[in-house]
């Protein structure tokens, strides 16, 4: 009985780390051909171009009056020719909409509204009379999802980017997200850029001037697991066939795409998983050629939790929306007529996201188990531990190395020294810790909890670290 | 128990196995990190030795280049530098000059004194591709025609190098290259057309011209809307047998709407005529183009007739029974534009108006606190 555990848990570990290496492997390749391909040069002409596709950004705002403001002037200094920002307040019970009516100058504007998708009933749509770009939508609150879809219906572009109120965007970085857009054949219907922790940076107007490592070692942590999950694990996706999941805090669609597949559901804590999963389906049903991307370098900020119970929320919705995704699209699995993206990357997801903290934390209990017997094999559990604990290290290190032929972000030694003491430190506790948030997160998930949870922010501020 | 362990652990085969990993995974940690600090170091002596070019060669460039002589000396001393830094250095003009700018040809025959030019040609026929995208980045300025033959051979590449070697080709080439170039070109939506917009915008206007004289030939229907539409704003005078045409063209869907995005903004009467019968057109996209390009003629390309007809037309698609929502709003938009004529049947529609997306739509018009049109 136990020899054949033993072989279980050794085959699992063996399969997710050999999946997770070939990942690595084609993120290396993936970030080499970006590097390559990007012209800094096209900016220049896509900025002074009038063909350069328009984009709206939605910003989907519940009770964010600590940061709403500093976020939307972020939003309208980006560089970029044909810009609108869409605030949708989605019934906030704080001063959300007055702090933009105070700060933006907003008047009450006429729109006309067409319901292209169902959402819960609008209230209002103002205009900003010091920035005509900037519109707000006020409605009675339904959720992420719905206010995102009244962004849509809204929204007369042909590309609509979600963004999370607290979400601050690199300056150029639109100009690099819509080149795929143009130049990618199949034609990309959605990408997503890379999220970094705004813990730590100092910004001013919205614009980031210095990125330093957080001071809370939370934050240090989640630092390091952002660099690992974003470049490491996305990147590669690219070449499987597409990306399953485009954050929900920044991410690019074609408005026609999502306007086909009914929008964002409701129904759901991972919409931002979700929604992609339903268009890889859309798309490869319609047998419709496309691709949806992960591009490394345009970055945007985004403050991470650091306090236990913040994160808690946080990473069990997660682990409940990738569950209630996965479930949803279970046909996929395995599944030849979705290519590799069925028979490669959803099980690499259901195999080694949904069920890894149930692997790991019967690892533990395994092992707790053995030592209470006293039956406890100690060189095997010595090595076996080691192993375990450099194979995280291992990807992490390499995250940085990804970071470094992409955005080159922490480049000063001393910050990349600090970056790979916690990426070792990580094992002992917080890794424990996430585990123990997904997991619970799974048993949410099964007695049909689909609350969000709540998330409190400091706002980024003028030298704010 | 210890010493039973260690024992254990180097006699047992699966121990030895599993050790040889964990030291494998050291050995990899150890390397990672080495390479995460290699590059700074690599950058620093970079800096270091961009900094000693700059000081040494940079700062003087602009003055030495005026005279052969001492453009002798300078290329001689920067032939020591290495490549990175040479192209670095260099590459920054290229960036700022344009290529009307005087001192373009100069900096054009340092590049090409220092090898760089031979390089990038070279680099064109590299097999990986990384070395042949950056090289033609780096052509795009400042190829001519002597290096056309290294890009008619991208036809086949990858679509990224294609499209930088079809705009290169607008620049050095005749109108039979870029021609036999964009036939191989598939578009498949809007936002893909933005290279050919960059590349018809900036062709000399005599190819333009001669392409021109093709354009029925070209294969791709959303490549010829492009052209069309370009050539209307470059030439309006010498595009309008082809708008005409196209106007005429009633059996493609996309042609028609191609006629109605470039005709906006023609002041020719005929063009403008056909433009207003496009509103009547059985598709909503072809109607909602009409109506969209009304209202982007200028006054003074407008007859007062023709601009009365314009706004009773856009009137009608917002109160009568269009069933586009897209047509009706680009009536309204249009319509906001018609000066005042156009707002004072905005602000009749908006107060005796019987339907009510009419009302709203002519609201949101009177009411909207403009940037540019792409607001709309």
């Amino acid at each position: 009985m136990i020899y054949w555990l033993d072989t279980i848990v050794l085959i699992y570990f063996a399969g997710m780390n050999l999946a997770y290496g070939m990942l690595l492997l084609l993120s290396f390749f993936e970030i080499l051909s970006r590097n390559a391909a990007r012209m800094p040069e096209y900016d220049v002409k896509l900025l002074s171009d009038e063909s350069a596709p328009p984009i709206s950004i939605l910003v989907p705002a519940y009770n964010e009056e600590t940061g709403v403001v500093d976020s939307v002037k972020s939003l309208l200094r980006l560089v970029y020719p044909h810009l609108t920002v869409i605030v949708i307040n989605d019934g906030s019970d704080d001063e959300t909409l007055q702090r933009l009516f105070d700060e933006f100058d907003l008047g009450e504007f006429h729109y006309v509204y067409r319901t292209d998708i169902e959402t819960q009933e609008i209230r209002g749509i103002y205009q900003s009379r010091l920035d005509p770009r900037l519109l707000v939508v006020d409605k009675e609150n339904g959720g992420k999802s719905d206010a995102l879809n009244a962004g849509i219906n809204l929204a007369r572009t042909p590309l609509v980017c979600s963004i999370d109120s607290d979400t601050i965007i690199e300056r150029h970085a639109f100009l690099r997200m819509v080149e795929p857009f143009i130049f990618s054949t199949p034609p990309v219907i959605a990408s997503g850029g890379s999220i970094r922790l705004a813990n730590g940076a100092t910004f001013e107007e919205g614009v980031i001037k210095e990125m330093t490592i957080p001071k809370s070692w939370l934050a240090r942590f989640q630092t390091v697991e952002y660099l690992r999950s974003f470049l490491f694990g996305r990147v590669g996706y690219n070449r499987l066939g597409g990306n399953m999941i485009i954050s929900g805090a920044f991410g690019l669609f074609r408005r026609d795409a999502l306007e086909e597949i009914g929008g964002y559901r409701t129904d759901t804590v991972g919409e931002d998983m979700e929604v992609v999963t339903r268009l890889h389906r859309h798309f490869r049903d319609k047998k419709e050629p496309y691709r949806i991307l992960y591009i490394p370098d345009p970055i945007c900020y985004t403050e991470a939790p650091e306090k236990v119970k913040v994160l808690g929320n946080q990473r069990d919705r997660w682990q409940r929306g990738l569950a209630d995704t996965l479930w949803r699209h279970k046909s996929m699995f395995l599944n030849p007529y979705y290519g590799l993206l069925g028979v490669v990357v959803f099980p690499v997801f259901v195999l080694f996201e949904l069920l890894g903290p149930i692997i790991e934390f019967f690892g533990y209990f395994w092992f707790l188990s053995l030592i209470i017997a006293g039956v406890v094999d100690v060189p095997f559990t010595i090595l076996f531990f080691l192993v375990a604990v450099f194979s995280g290290f291992l990807l992490s290190v390499f995250s940085l190395i990804l970071n470094d032929l992409s955005f080159r972000a922490y480049y000063m030694p001393s910050l990349k020294f600090k970056l790979i003491l916690f990426a070792f430190l990580e094992n002992f506790g917080y890794r424990q810790l996430t585990l123990f948030f997904r997991i619970r997160g799974l048993l949410k998930f099964f007695i049909g909890d689909k609350t969000w949870g709540k998330m409190t922010r400091k706002g980024f501020q003028k030298g704010s670290a | 128990m210890i010493r039973q362990a260690i024992y254990e652990l180097f006699n047992d085969p699966i121990y030895k196995f599993i050790a040889l990993i964990a030291l494998i995974q050291i050995a990899m940690i150890v390397l990672a990190i080495i390479w995460l600090l290699v590059p700074y170091i690599i950058r620093q002596h970079r800096t270091a030795l961009k900094n000693r070019f700059n000081t040494q060669l940079g700062n003087s460039f602009l003055y030495e280049i005026e005279d052969e002589v001492r453009l002798d000396e300078w290329i001689d001393k920067a032939k020591k530098y290495p490549t990175y830094i040479l192209y670095d250095f260099i590459n920054q003009y290229f960036y700022y000059y344009t290529q009307d700018h005087p001192l373009f040809p100069r900096i054009l025959h340092v590049y090409e004194r220092l090898g760089l030019l031979r390089r990038d040609v070279q680099a064109m026929n590299s097999k990986i591709w990384h070395r042949r995208i950056m090289a033609i980045r780096r052509l795009m300025n400042v190829a001519s025609e002597r290096e056309k033959r290294s890009f008619e051979r991208c036809r086949n590449d990858r679509q990224m190098i294609k499209l930088m070697a079809v705009q290169i080709l607008g620049r050095i080439g005749d109108a039979d290259d870029v021609f036999s170039m964009i036939q191989d070109h598939e578009i498949d939506n809007r936002m893909m057309e933005q290279p050919f917009y960059v590349l018809f915008n900036s062709m000399p206007m005599d190819t333009y011209r001669a392409l021109m004289d093709r354009w029925r030939e070209i294969e791709s229907t959303r490549l010829r809307q492009v052209a069309l539409i370009c050539c209307a704003k470059r030439d309006a005078e010498f595009c309008k047998p082809w708008l005409l045409e196209t106007a005429r063209n009633q059996e493609d869907l996309e042609m028609r709407i191609s006629f109605c995005k470039a005709a906006s903004g023609s002041s020719d009467p005929d063009v403008q005529e056909l433009l207003r019968a496009s509103t009547a057109d059985a598709e909503w996209e072809v109607r909602a183009q009409a109506a969209r390009s009304l209202g982007q003629i200028n006054g003074e390309d407008e007859t007062p007739e023709g601009r009365r007809r314009t706004v009773e037309l856009l009137k009608k698609l917002l109160e009568e029974n269009e069933t586009s929502f897209w047509v009706r709003q680009a009536a309204a938009f249009s319509l906001w534009r018609k000066g005042e004529l156009g707002r004072t049947a905005l602000e009749e529609i908006q107060r005796e108006g019987l339907d009510k997306f009419g009302v709203d739509a002519a609201t949101q018009e009177l009411e909207r606190i403009r940037t540019d049109e792409y607001t709309a």
